[in-house]
């Protein structure tokens, strides 16, 4: 009752204020002719009731062709350096030290580091479109929409900044002041697809997909999925769980500008050097654990040569049935049991099981080669790795947001359980169109 | 109306052909492309040329009446098809760096000419338009 209140006395301030202004400019400032700045005839089309969202998702889907097709020649330069690296060390004279650092430290970090160009370019461009002050129209576009399914106006930026990582996008959810807002902001802010699952989409599309638009697409509606899902959800929730409206929204709009180069290669920096930091510490650690676990008992494998002799074989068919519906072997159940500690991991862990290395053509063509995935479950693997647990620190953060054991634990079941209906509708559809 | 006529009948009649091209282009885009004509089967951009066609659709009628709101659909659909534009520049620039670092066999600069860019080429002249339009405007 007395947030309510605080929440209406913010609109009444709102609308005060401008009729304040209002009366002011009515006194000091008498209109000649209509004349329309810069930002009203942006704003006029931006912010139409027709046109404003199939812009936003025009320009959305710009976003994504510049960030996955214009990082390629660059993910093949990293691949060639590590590749290089990984090549040279090779040749050492202990066996064990030359495994551990190709394949262990070149071939972990390879494999991660070279994801760096989309996930900059992704930042890049949406640094643009927030320096120029179209992310803030795109929020007031999507609050028509948010707001009929139940989510806050205020909820699109951390919607949005959950796309380049859960972890900032939830803590952004601190400027919602309803409770129960900021909480169905923080449960469904997971399905929005942060920049370390989009790896995995990378890798997977191509296996299915190959090179080119089909790929790029298949990643595109991953990322539609991940909003359809985060809009149900939270309607879900608010007529269950939150019941009630959405508290009213207000924004004022920044006017347009060229974006500053500097602002934006800042805002890009901040938001990137996440993952090169993540990469840097727990990637790289899990990744020696992987290393370890596929190459030993050494005699045994062979120094990784026989994986199935290895210790992460064995693991990998104990927890292999939960996934076997899914027409998934083993490996992408180890693989998704890594990613629980960081997305980028899954595609290492495919690296290290399949004796690939660091370089990503090898993985897919090893993933390619050894038949792991049909068009169809791969496309469901994808749609698995949107939806399940999101990584460790993100439960973390939860936990620390919501000040809550209950809320953390609910977020993990609800999410396990709709990754499992979600990828399991997509193999029962799948199927019944005959997609193989 | 806020502005010259004249100046906004050329530019609707001009913004009618663009909305034309795109509204061909997309759908084609959209249902397979033309290999002939080196239209390429890509759904989602075949989506968003239609959403550049409606904008300078659109535009037509404001244009024509020599009303504001004309210009704003003609200048939104000249920055989607600038948007467009540019990335397929840039991704002709891709493929010619994925040659030279051995990636792929063989570059073609006229098969990655996509109609994004042409198009986007054809919509320049609205820039002579705005700069017309700008000294009607704070």
């Amino acid at each position: 009752m007395g947030e309510e209140l605080l929440e209406d006395l913010d609109v009444v301030f709102a609308e005060k204020r401008y009729e304040v202004i209002k009366s002011i400019l009515s006194q000091v400032w008498r209109k000649r002719e209509v004349k329309w700045t810069f930002t009203d005839l942006l704003d006029h089309a931006f912010l139409h009731r027709g046109l404003g969202i199939p812009i936003f998702l025009s320009l959305l889907w710009a976003v994504f062709l510049f960030t996955f097709n214009f990082s390629e020649p660059f993910m093949v330069m990293i691949e060639m350096f590590f590749s290089w690296v990984g090549g040279f060390a090779s040749g050492l004279e202990n066996e064990v030290f030359a495994s551990f650092i190709a394949d262990g430290v070149c071939g972990g970090l390879g494999s991660v580091f070279v994801f760096v160009p989309p996930i900059f370019f992704l930042f890049l461009a949406l640094a643009f479109l927030e320096d120029s002050g179209y992310l803030a129209r795109a929020a007031f576009v999507m609050d028509r929409v948010m707001y009929r399914l139940g989510l806050h106006g205020r909820s699109f930026v951390p919607m949005i900044m959950g796309f380049g990582c859960n972890i900032p996008g939830i803590m952004a959810a601190r400027t919602i002041e309803n409770e129960n807002d900021r909480l169905i902001t923080i449960l469904v802010n997971p399905l929005m697809s942060c920049s370390a699952r989009l790896p995995v989409y990378v890798l997977i599309s191509s296996v299915i997909f190959g090179a080119g638009y089909l790929a790029a697409a298949s990643i595109y509606v991953m990322y539609i999925l991940g909003i359809a899902l985060a809009i149900t959800m939270a309607l879900t929730f608010r007529k269950t769980i939150f019941k009630g409206k959405p508290s009213p929204f207000i924004l004022e709009f920044p006017a347009y500008k060229l974006p500053i180069t500097r602002n934006v290669l800042t805002l890009t920096w901040e938001r990137a050097k996440w993952f090169l930091i993540r990469a840097g510490t727990i990637i790289f650690s899990v990744m020696i654990i992987v290393w370890f676990l596929s190459s030993f008992p050494w005699e045994a494998t062979g120094g990784g040569a026989n994986i199935e002799a290895s210790y992460i074989a064995t693991f990998g068919h104990l927890i292999e049935p939960i996934v076997k519906p899914f027409g998934w072997n083993w490996m992408a159940a180890v693989a998704l049991f890594f990613g629980f500690l960081a997305k980028e991991i899954v595609v290492g862990t495919f690296g290290a099981l399949l004796g690939s290395g660091e370089e990503v053509e090898l993985v897919r063509d090893s993933l390619v080669e050894a038949g792991i995935f049909t068009p169809l479950t791969g496309f469901a693997f994808m749609v698995f790795t949107l939806i399940y647990v999101p990584c460790v620190a993100t439960i973390g953060i939860i936990a620390r947001e919501t000040n809550s054991a209950k809320w953390t634990i609910f977020s993990i079941v609800y999410l396990v359980a709709l990754a499992f209906i979600v990828a399991g509708i997509t193999i029962g559809i799948g199927r019944l169109l005959g997609i193989p | 109306m806020d502005f010259s006529r004249k100046i906004g009948k050329t530019a609707a009649v001009y913004a009618f052909i663009l909305g034309f091209l795109y509204l061909t282009i997309g759908p084609l885009e959209v249902a397979g492309g033309i290999e002939k004509y080196n239209i390429p089967a890509d759904f989602w951009t075949g989506l968003a040329l239609l959403v550049v066609a409606a904008n300078y659709l659109y535009a037509v009628k404001g244009l024509w009446r020599g009303e504001f709101k004309g210009i704003s659909f003609l200048f939104t659909g000249f920055i989607l098809s600038t948007v467009f534009g540019f990335i397929f520049i840039l991704l002709m620039g891709a493929d010619g760096l994925l040659y030279l670092l051995g990636e792929v066999e063989e570059f073609s600069p006229i098969a990655d000419f996509r109609p994004e860019i042409w198009l986007f080429i054809a919509s320049t002249p609205i820039t002579a338009f705005l700069l017309k339009i700008k000294r009607y405007m704070y």
